[in-house]
């Protein structure tokens, strides 16, 4: 049997904030390929686990790992360029701009050419990376929002932009902070077979999410994160099972 | 090339251009996100180094307009470097300090001549100059605003962090425009300089600053077309306003500013703003039924 | 020793400024342009009060009314439209430079420019002989009073129920409207309370050049600024500690180098703590970018 590549590996990882622990020893790797779901009650350190996945923070103890290398010292956009994009709980989209400027905005990376580029080279180029903007939104169905104001569309919609701008730094591992959140039953679907079909594509994910069916769904194993720490990480039906984890979601009330 | 143009009205447009690359000095800092106050700071550092080189150590114009750019420049990078990884309002503050203590120092220390300024310095600078160094600064605008360079300006102007997530380089940006930026304002210091022969330090006070925001905010802050048509604008308005000069003047772009702020702080030409207008325009059929 | 009482003097006058400053900051997040010209209108008002015969503190009193009552006009009309609007921190900075734009304008339009005499009468005169020292009786009066204000303030910050609420606003207007704290009426407290700093500020910088003009408070923003960069901005100990060093550092600036120098030494403050420690002595690490 083969052990499985790790793309992003988390040893001993811990973040402080003064005295409060927010990730305290997380020892984590996310397979090449996989989709692995992270889940945990509100306040387990989810988020703060992808802000330092991210270089958005730095850990204060253990050490990260991105296809073999650290990434500490890293700064954001060097780990984007690197191939990790993110969506962010709270939707960060650049307002008062259209889908498809926002989508392109995501396609910084694949800008050659220099300010002096004029002519039909440069509209090659943009040309192109306009086509592929347009692929994204049509692959997350917001074709015909392409020109919409970002600003005036609903929480789902919006959403779903800003998986389509993370797609577009064309990402070797995508993370999606509660992708579905204050989506309808057929939107956050959508968005399951959308994972679904980037993983088919070579993708690797790491999805946080409340939706356990959702979770089940797509993920090939699931990570349990709670008061900081790593409580269980397996298939998901195996993760079910386990007693430590219903005991951490007991009398939270989250589910499906 | 210009001289069929009647001398007052080619003062008028000379004056024109020189704040038209003021303004965009500024504009450009601000499609970063940065809200720089020290662009006087930075033209009077422009005024003074060539009116000195050339006047003193008697280098040629172009070469004198030349090292003021450069001084200008390495001056913002060096203050940048370490400002720039602060919150917004910091380097507001601190840009005002840089341009108080630049333009005190030159009305103190002695090689400047104090607070009497510099007179005779050589007047090579015409219209023509002006006309072409603006084009040429016009287009690069353009181009910058056509290309992924523009695109990305404009989404750390919107939210840096994100943009940062996308894989743009935010600090590098934001250290070039200030570079930039630091040599526009330069630049036109140096121009001003060998346009009208004489500088002094107070021309260069917190007026001047507020003037171009002015420009600036009236215009729009998303495309270098709004500022250029409020500077020509204001130029316009103020020949043919009798405040103009006046102890009003002041009142006047006060009061402009607060207006603009209050109705669209990204100014009159954004698309918040037009939205908004459009919004009211159509409902009016609504209220005629 | 003469020094040190000098500068301690004009020092308070800065820490009364930047105590104002701070305090906006720290309840609003908003940088005040308007500051210099509050304590301008409020010298003024005293003024007016002094020239028509009214006693020293009553006149004190209707300039620290007039200042109060200009910060929360512009508070509850312009700053609280921008609020409404979810403006951004440059829209305030802009907004307050093109408001006190129109203050000074209207100032010097109304006095044609001119620089009024400001009656010493009423207020401490003479020397008076401490540690061996001929000390004013002037400065030894600025000094007492803004240390009485500063300790007021401290003790009303932290032991009365408005002061409190205010520390509440500042942490986060919403919790605190959950706790039944109106963040409007907090807003018109801290503004009234900045502005009465302001005046008294503004009537010690009068009745010690024994003058005031429409510019009198022209270069004390970029002080008031200094001051509370150098004490940590939102800091209340911070403005009084960052104020009185200014204080000190401007008047051995004089003797020692220059009186020229001593004019940018608030500017130099600026750049030299943003190089060196951006948080200032008693801030928070809230001053770099996340």
């Amino acid at each position: 049997m083969t052990v499985p590549t790790e793309l992003l590996q988390c040893e001993g990882v811990g973040r402080r904030f003064g005295s409060v622990t927010a990730v305290d020893d997380v020892t984590l790797g996310v397979r090449s390929g996989e989709v692995l779901g992270l889940i945990g009650p509100n306040g387990a350190g989810k988020t703060t686990l992808v802000n330092l996945m991210s270089a958005y923070l730095s850990p204060t103890s253990g050490e990260i790992k991105f296809a073999g290398e650290s990434i500490a010292g890293c700064k954001p956009h060097e780990l984007a360029r690197r191939g990790i994009a993110r969506t962010y709980q709270n939707v960060c989209l650049f307002e008062q701009s259209t889908v498809l400027d926002n989508v392109l905005t995501g396609r910084h990376l694949g800008f050659q050419g220099g300010l002096w580029q004029l002519g039909r080279k440069r509209h090659r180029e943009e040309a192109r990376e306009r086509q592929l903007a347009v692929e994204l939104i049509e692959l997350l169905g917001l074709a015909e929002h392409m020109n919409e104001d970002v600003s005036a569309m609903s929480y789902g919609l919006r959403r779903r932009v800003e998986i389509a701008r993370a797609l577009a730094i064309e990402p070797q591992l995508l993370l999606l902070d509660e992708p579905t959140a204050g989506m309808t039953r057929t939107e956050s679907d959508e968005v399951g077979r959308l994972i679904g079909e980037l993983r088919a594509g070579g993708m690797t994910v790491l999805l946080i999410d409340h939706n356990v069916r959702l979770v089940s769904e797509t993920c090939d194993r699931v990570a349990v994160l709670d008061w900081g720490r790593v409580i269980a990480i397996d298939e998901p039906a195996e993760v079910w099972a386990d007693e430590r984890v219903r005991e951490a979601y007991l009398g939270t009330g989250e589910s499906g | 090339m210009f001289e069929w143009i009647p001398a007052y009205q080619r003062f008028l447009l000379d004056v024109t251009l020189i704040d038209i690359i003021l303004v965009i000095s500024l504009l450009i800092l601000f499609q970063c996100g940065l809200f720089s106050m020290a662009t006087a700071g930075f033209a009077a550092i422009g005024g003074y180094t060539s009116a000195l080189l050339v006047t003193d150590a008697d280098w040629p114009v172009p070469l004198g307009i030349l090292a003021a750019v450069f001084v200008g420049a390495t001056l913002a990078v060096s203050f940048g470097l370490p400002v720039l990884r602060l919150r917004g309002i910091y380097l507001a503050l601190g840009s005002l300090a840089l341009a108080q203590v630049i333009v005190i120092g030159i009305a103190n220390v002695g090689f400047t001549n104090g607070v009497f300024g510099i007179s005779g310095i050589p007047t090579e600078v015409t219209t023509g100059w002006l006309v072409a160094i603006v084009a040429v600064i016009l287009l690069v605008m353009e181009l910058i605003h056509r290309s992924h360079f523009g695109r990305a300006m404009k989404a750390i102007r919107l939210d840096e962090h994100t943009a940062a997530g996308l894989g743009i380089n935010v600090f590098a940006y934001r250290m070039a425009t200030f570079g930039i930026g630091g040599a526009m304002a330069a630049m036109a210091g140096a121009l001003e300089a060998h346009r009208t022969a004489v500088i002094s330090p107070d021309q260069y006070d917190f007026g001047l600053l507020v003037v171009l925001l002015t420009y600036m905010f009236v215009g729009g802050v998303e495309h270098w077309l709004g500022p250029v048509l409020a500077t020509i604008g204001f130029r316009i308005l103020n020949e043919n306003l009798e405040f103009a000069g006046t102890d009003w003047e002041n009142f006047y772009y006060g009061s402009i500013l607060v207006v603009v702020m209050l109705l669209a702080p990204d100014g009159l030409t954004s698309r918040r703003f037009t939205q908004r207008l459009a919004r009211i325009f159509r409902r009016r059929p609504d209220l005629a039924t | 020793m003469q020094q040190t009482i000098n500068g301690l003097a004009s020092g308070s006058i800065y820490a009364l400024l930047g105590l104002g400053v701070t305090l906006i900051w720290g309840v609003l997040h908003v940088l005040t342009f308007t500051h210099a010209q509050v304590l301008t209108w409020g010298a003024f008002g005293s003024l007016i009060a002094i020239n028509r015969g009214y006693p020293v503190p009553v006149a004190i009193l209707v300039g620290m009314a007039v200042a109060a009552g200009l910060s929360v006009l512009i508070d509850s009309t312009v700053l609280e439209m921008l609020r409404r609007r979810g403006a951004s921190e440059y829209a305030f900075v802009v907004a307050t430079i093109g408001l006190a734009f129109m203050l000074e304008s209207i100032l010097r339009n109304r006095t044609r420019a001119r620089v009024e005499p400001y009656s010493r009468d009423g207020f401490p005169r003479g020397p008076i002989e401490l540690l061996g020292q001929n000390v004013p009786k002037l400065q030894l009066a600025v000094l007492a009073t803004s240390l009485i204000a500063m300790a007021g303030l401290a003790i009303w910050l932290n032991h009365t129920r408005a002061g409190r609420g205010m520390k509440a606003v500042a942490y986060s207007p919403e919790t605190a409207t959950l706790l039944g704290i109106n963040p409007r009426f907090i807003y018109a407290v801290a503004y009234t309370v900045s502005g009465m700093l302001a005046a008294l500020a503004g009537v010690f910088v009068a009745v010690s050049t024994a003058s005031v003009s429409y510019s009198s408070g022209d270069r004390l923003l970029l002080t008031a600024f200094a001051v509370i960069i150098l004490g940590g901005m939102g800091s209340v100990p911070g403005a009084v500690v960052g104020g009185l060093i200014l204080g000190v550092i401007e008047v051995y600036a004089t003797v020692h180098v220059s009186s020229k120098f001593s004019e940018v030494v608030a500017y130099l403050v600026i750049l030299v703590v943003l190089l060196v420690r951006p948080s200032g002595l008693f801030g928070a690490k809230e001053a770099t970018r996340v």
